[in-house]
């Protein structure tokens, strides 16, 4: 790019920095995600898979029972998908609410689901329906592990919620 | 930080990351953050929700680092992975609109230093804030980028804002022309933009 700086473009710079700047926040909790490296990746895990999530379809989407909008995703394993609903209940708080159930709509899963947040995480035991509810999570970044009983737990990407 | 940026391609900084030196990782945050930032703003409607994305891009840079195979391309990918989360928020949000400066420009006069520049001053920024704010959206992302991480190649930016790379030249030229004709319209003289 080129070296000259137009005035417009020295002016906006200013703008920003004064009115938008880069937070300081934000640079130490970037600086703070390095305790999130790992060489090798995260050992003995697999891939829980986001198929679908309802901020991709139109509308708002409303949790069975609830009032406000809640955000639905649904994740794959294999042979199951794990279907879980974030539910707003005080502003920056999650309750989540969901399921693991086979292609025929059976349970029969025992184990927990994590949700894991920069600051720590919450989890839910599965139980006889392999349900789960989660409540008090911090909206922000968030990421889903399913450690199913007896077998390698599976880790889905982050996302921000 | 000049340390690893004059001795150290971005191979052997990420082997360094990998291997848990944090004054790398630091390195990494100091130099690419504000072309994350720019790109995770430019698309969140709020600070909050950059912030954010912000954050979730580099947690997920730090999880994924082991499957990262071409090094050199980490740039690109910080603002691939900031652009597809923020789109993801904006979408949960259920809002279209990019972040304009036109809700900010009340924390200019507290900001502003000295009091016999600060009306001045104030005038000024606001001017430019509400020009900028009454660009096309698209403007908005391209200048936002090119205006907090000035460093950025036009082939990152293209990236980070999902743009032909042949296109940002012309582009940035016709958008910084849309600002100035508007500065020129509010009566902003050239010299008091700069």
């Amino acid at each position: 790019m080129s070296d000259f700086v137009p005035d417009e473009l020295r002016a906006l710079r200013a703008v920003l920095q004064l009115c938008d700047p880069v937070p300081e926040r934000a640079l130490d909790a970037a600086c703070a995600a390095a305790r999130f490296v790992s060489s090798e990746g995260s050992p003995a895990t697999e891939v829980l898979e986001l198929v679908a999530d309802s901020a991709d379809t139109p509308g708002p989407a409303l949790t069975r029972g609830a009032d406000r909008a809640s955000r639905v995703l649904t994740y794959a394993l294999p042979g199951r998908v794990l279907e879980m609903d974030l539910i707003p209940t005080v502003p920056g708080m999650l309750t989540a609410r969901g399921i693991v159930i086979d292609r025929a709509g059976r349970h029969g899963l025992g184990g927990s689901v994590t949700l894991r947040h920069p600051d720590g995480e919450h989890t839910g035991v599965l139980d006889r329906h392999a349900a789960f509810r989660i409540d008090d999570v911090p909206a922000g970044p968030l990421s889903v592990t399913l450690r199913p009983t007896g077998s390698t737990p599976l880790v889905a990407d982050w996302l921000v919620c | 930080m000049t340390e690893f940026g004059a001795s150290c391609g971005m191979a052997a900084l990420l082997d360094r990351v990998s291997e848990g030196d944090q004054d790398a990782w630091r390195y990494l945050v100091e130099h690419h953050g504000p072309m994350v930032w720019g790109a995770a703003r430019a698309y969140s409607m709020n600070r909050a929700d950059a912030e954010d994305v912000c954050q979730v891009t580099w947690v997920l840079l730090a999880e994924n680092l082991h499957k990262l195979r071409q090094p050199d391309a980490l740039p690109a990918w910080l603002a691939t992975t900031a652009r597809r989360e923020a789109l993801r928020l904006v979408k949960a949000r259920r809002r279209e609109t990019p972040a304009g400066l036109d809700t900010l420009l009340l924390d200019v006069a507290d900001i502003a230093d000295g009091p016999e520049n600060r009306a001045v001053r104030t005038a000024v920024l606001s001017r430019v804030a509400q020009a900028f704010a009454g660009l096309s959206q698209r403007c908005q992302q391209l200048l936002r980028v090119v205006a907090v991480a000035p460093d950025t190649s036009y082939n990152q930016i293209a990236t980070a804002l999902g743009m032909a790379r042949g296109s940002i030249g012309p582009k940035r030229n016709r958008c910084l022309t849309a600002l100035r004709q508007s500065l020129a319209a509010t009566g902003m003289p050239e010299e008091a933009a700069g």
